[in-house]
């Protein structure tokens, strides 16, 4: 494959997969941020369901204090009872329908602990109003519930106060005791057992309002004061537990278990699918056009060799024909013309032989000059010979003005090849000038032989492309014409070997090539050197 | 101190003299009122005076002691089930020894449990497992296996691991049963509640439900005031171990003394007469509101004596004069037929203008138990004092505390008032020195034991 194709070919896969890897990685991120999202959104949940279990458990809780107490034997000795045999039961007041309390009473005897109680909740009964006011966890719909919670700080933490109205509008109210009272939520929430499932990687933590840990399970770590707060999920209890936060903090593995395992598994799996089908075309692509080269080459190869088959024979049809057109004379008549047509259409297969052989050389890198001593017009005037019967017949007059004599380094049969395919044009396609006109010049260490005939010319915009290979004018000018339509390509080909060049010269009429060729230093008379068979000597070059 | 006895009970009940010998007597009387007793009475309630006679024409101070005494429903009747649950510390302080022989105390209380007993254990550090739910203890070595699997390690979440106790227990609580949580730690709180108030809280809701925390410090870490308070709220124990042994004595007085629960959530109803102002309440706490007086006791075995000592206002009274003091009821469940019963005494005071005549009525054991109580509270003053660091006050206070109960030993001949005198005048020495949290301890786990006088541990 050429160099600027491999770098296209490169380029055709490199590209696509860059693009691949960088969508990759954004959609990973994006993904990778959703499935944090996800994630958070799933602790939360968890958070939130042992929240709203702590939230169940309390209503049951309310419920069953909202059946402690019975208002028409709400005398001192039922609420003192009440507060000796119930557990939850800390203290209980009774205020009448203005607010006023009833018990413990403020002028009967009191027991010390009723006495502590009064103390810690004067502020409460003493406002007359503190139930009358729609309190935190009523239902707001109720302008004054008929029960709720009361919340008070006194202290360590929270206090509790549950309350109800009688219809005649007397209040009970209920302290809580706080201790119980998480004792039995404690006894409800999860414990760290070997056989608890449910129980969570990290940990889950009940804290108060100071921040102090009530009650922790999990199986994680406890959170570190200096951990990054942002890992840690929490949320509040509902009323009356709402100075009261869960706080989950994930274990490390947790989270990057959840980040890592679906986010790069997908995308992994998207960007190899897509490289993958990049690779394979591009292998295909490889596959296909090599088997193509290969077959182009396997084409070329079969012409070389069919040509090389063909070389041998037509040497002796050639030679042959040579030697009996010499032993001819004049008066043979017919018999010598057919023979000079034997020797010129040997000829025009030679010459066509040598190109093919020429042009599979190049493509192998392999065409190669066989360089010696000889005359450079000697060489023009050989030429012009093989060609003359048939210009003469196609009554075509050839001009020679050749001044590029003397000894020069050149290859003779490139210069030969070159001369050949120009004259063959001329043949081919400047019949109608009636005319061709072959000058030399020696330049220093150039020689310069400019071929030039009346045709009908070549167009301005095809004057490059005439040179490239297999390139033929179509129209007018090449209908009807065989050509394999490598000679002027081959013939460029050989004149820059030997440090020149091969163009098209602007001219008035018809088309005008020249040829300059290096040829040695020295202008200087010398032997010319002795002309080898074309084939061979091309093959030798090779 | 007259002691009624299961027969005489019966005899004086048969006879229908019991009202007429309390009066002649001028102690106490048992009453059983809604059920005859042979069927009925599970305890027996005295009531009595430290001065049966006063003297006349002047307002005085004197005991009003309060006993109850479970009775026996048969001979040989084999121990009540148990319903326990085992909180073990499995904090990183517990490591190496400590959790060693707690575990082995733990497997030796488990081993001795049969098929009617429901166990649990529970084990905290930061957080709290619940290693054997409440079961049947029908497969103890699968729960010692279970005990013996414990690692130490972790902070001391100890309110936790009561809560979790507590709560298996409460799966199964019955009347019959000694429903118990037995908490065997040796550190201080960290995780959680951990003040002794905030732990008596829970010992109280607790005592409602009819169960009790039993506290044993291990090692000379733990923080005693916790534990008592634990212990004491929820009408429970309190004993520490420095050894593996002292361990497993504990454990075995626990259950193998308690025979059988006759009596249960037993309410003590004190109603003083016109005239008659309780004082203060001394050991086991009471309420005083005005002038009645509420004790609660949570369970009672046989042959143990729970008592309630008063300190009472005697009113004023002409010589030759007899006056009621007080009423005392005694309400209890009976956990066989779970029957809700009474039992009633009363209490009166003679006047006499003669002291030697009130000398000779003097009831010595009364005025023991009740010197010995006083003492007692001036012993734990003794104790804030030092904690304050006012260290010459307190031991001060312990040397007037032996003076006054050496004199109390002689005046009523009680030996064991003397040996309380001695002890005063050791933790004297003891306490200056630095070391002396060991002695705090001691002194802690006696002051436990003088004001609820429970099984000696």
């Amino acid at each position: 494959m050429k160099p600027h194709l491999a770098v296209i070919f490169v380029l055709l896969l490199l590209v696509p997969l860059g693009a691949i890897g960088w969508l990759g990685v954004r959609a990973a991120r994006g993904e990778q941020q959703l499935v944090q999202q996800r994630f958070y959104e799933l602790l939360h949940t968890r958070v939130a369901e042992v929240a709203a279990s702590i939230g169940r458990r309390m209503e049951t809780i309310e419920l069953g204090l909202a059946k402690l107490g019975d208002f028409d034997h709400a005398d001192a000795d039922a609420l003192r009872e009440l507060t000796r045999s119930e557990p939850l039961v800390r203290q209980a007041f009774l205020l009448d329908p203005k607010g006023k309390l009833l018990h413990p009473p403020l002028d009967g005897p009191r027991s010390q602990s009723e006495e502590e109680f009064l103390t810690r909740t004067r502020s409460i009964w003493q406002a007359q109003d503190s139930f009358s006011r729609p309190v935190e966890g009523a239902d707001p719909r109720a302008g004054s519930a008929a029960q709720g919670w009361y919340v008070w700080f006194w202290d360590r933490g929270a206090n509790l106060i549950h309350w109800r109205r009688a219809d005649d509008g007397r209040v009970l109210g209920i302290e809580v005791n706080r201790m119980a009272l998480l004792a039995a939520l404690i006894g409800e929430l999860p414990s760290n057992d070997a056989n608890e499932q449910a129980n969570p990687l990290g940990r889950m933590e009940l804290v108060d309002a100071q921040g102090d840990v009530l009650y922790a399970w999990g199986r994680g770590q406890p959170a570190s004061p200096r951990s990054d707060r942002s890992v840690v999920v929490s949320e509040k209890l509902s009323p009356p537990l709402a100075s009261w936060t869960l706080r989950y903090t994930p274990a490390p593995s947790e989270a990057a278990e959840a980040l890592g395992r679906r986010g790069a598994f997908a995308t992994a799996a998207g960007l190899a699918a897509l490289v993958l089908v990049v690779l394979g075309l591009g292998a295909y692509f490889v596959r296909a056009s090599g088997r193509e080269l290969r077959e182009a080459r396997l084409r070329v190869s079969f012409v070389n060799q069919v040509s090389h088959e063909l070389k041998t024979p037509l040497t002796n049809i050639r030679m042959y024909a040579e030697l009996l057109e010499g032993e001819l004379d004049e008066e043979s008549g017919e018999l010598r013309e057919y023979t000079s047509v034997i020797v010129s259409e040997s000829q025009r297969l030679s010459r066509l032989i040598a190109n093919v052989l020429s042009f599979a050389r190049r493509q192998r890198g392999k065409l190669a000059l066989r360089q010696g001593e000889g005359d450079v017009d000697e060489t023009i005037r050989q030429v012009v010979e093989q060609f003359r019967p048939s210009l003469t017949e196609q009554g075509i007059a050839v001009e020679l003005e050749l001044g590029a004599g003397g000894t020069a380094r050149f290859d003779a049969d490139a210069l030969g090849q070159i001369l050949g395919n120009l004259l063959s044009n001329v043949e081919k396609y400047a019949a109608s000038g009636k005319r061709v006109s072959i000058r030399s010049v020696r330049r220093s260490n150039t020689a310069e032989i400019r071929v030039a005939d009346a045709g009908p010319g070549i167009p301005a915009k095809a004057r490059d492309e005439i040179f490239q290979p297999f390139v033929r004018l179509s129209g007018a000018v090449t209908d009807g014409v065989a050509g394999t339509g490598i000679g002027l390509s081959i013939a460029r080909e050989l004149a820059r070997l030997h440090g020149g060049e091969l163009r098209l010269e602007a001219s008035d009429e018809g088309a005008c090539f020249l040829v300059t060729l290096e040829v040695g230093g020295q202008v200087s008379e010398g032997a010319a050197t002795e002309k080898g068979d074309d084939g061979e000597s091309t093959d030798r070059g090779g | 101190m007259v002691r009624f006895g299961w027969l005489k009970v019966l005899v004086m009940v048969a006879l229908g003299l019991a009202l007429a010998l309390g009066e002649r007597r001028g102690t106490a009387q048992v009453l059983v009122i809604d059920k005859p007793p042979s069927e009925a009475a599970r305890l027996t309630l005295g009531a009595q005076l430290g001065h049966p006679v006063v003297l006349a024409d002047r307002k005085q101070l004197t005991f009003l002691k309060i006993g109850l005494e479970g009775i026996a429903r048969e001979a040989g009747v084999r121990r009540a089930p148990i319903n326990v649950a085992i909180v073990l510390d499995r904090s990183s302080s517990m490591s190496g020894d400590r959790l060693d022989k707690a575990k082995q105390a733990a497997s030796l209380v488990v081993e001795e449990l049969t098929a009617d007993d429901i166990v649990s254990v529970v084990a905290y550090n930061d957080t709290v497992s619940v290693i054997v739910p409440a079961v049947q203890a029908r497969q103890p070595a699968e729960i010692t296996r279970q005990i013996a699997a414990l690692e130490a390690s972790g902070t001391t979440a100890l309110f936790a691991g009561v809560a979790k106790g507590a709560h298996e227990v409460s799966k199964y609580v019955e009347q019959n049963r000694v429903n118990r949580v037995v908490l065997l730690s040796d550190g201080m709180a960290n995780v959680g509640p951990s003040s002794p108030g905030e732990l008596s809280e829970l010992g109280q809701a607790l005592a409602k439900q009819g169960i009790s925390v039993t506290t044993i410090g291990l090692g000379d870490g733990y923080n005693e005031d916790l534990m008592v308070a634990l212990a004491r709220a929820s009408d429970g124990n309190h004993g520490y171990a420095r050894t593996a042994d002292d361990l497993s004595r504990i454990f075995k007085l626990e259950f193998a003394s308690q025979a059988d629960v006759v009596a249960r959530d037993v309410r003590v109803t004190v109603r003083f007469a016109d005239g008659v102002r309780p004082v203060r309440a001394l050991g086991r706490e009471a309420e005083i509101t005005g002038s009645v007086v509420s004790a609660r006791v949570n369970e009672l075995y046989p042959k143990q004596e729970r008592y309630l000592l008063l300190e009472v206002e005697m009113p004023v009274g002409a010589a030759g004069q007899r006056k009621p003091v007080a009423t005392v009821d005694a309400r209890y469940v009976d956990p066989v037929s779970r029957v809700s019963r009474t039992v009633s005494s009363t209490v009166d005071v003679g006047f006499s203008d003669s002291a030697s005549e009130v000398d000779s009525h003097l009831n010595k054991d009364v005025m023991s138990t009740g010197a010995t109580l006083v003492a007692n509270e001036a012993n734990k003053q003794a104790v804030t004092l030092r904690d304050q660091g006012k260290t010459d006050e307190a031991v001060a206070l312990l040397e007037n505390n032996a003076v006054f109960l050496e004199q109390k030993a002689r005046e009523y001949g009680n030996e064991r008032l003397r040996k309380e005198a001695e002890f005063n005048r050791q933790q004297k020495k003891a306490m200056p020195a630095p070391a002396w949290h060991d002695s705090r301890k001691e002194m802690r786990k006696r002051q436990f034991q003088a004001d609820y006088a429970p099984a000696e541990l």
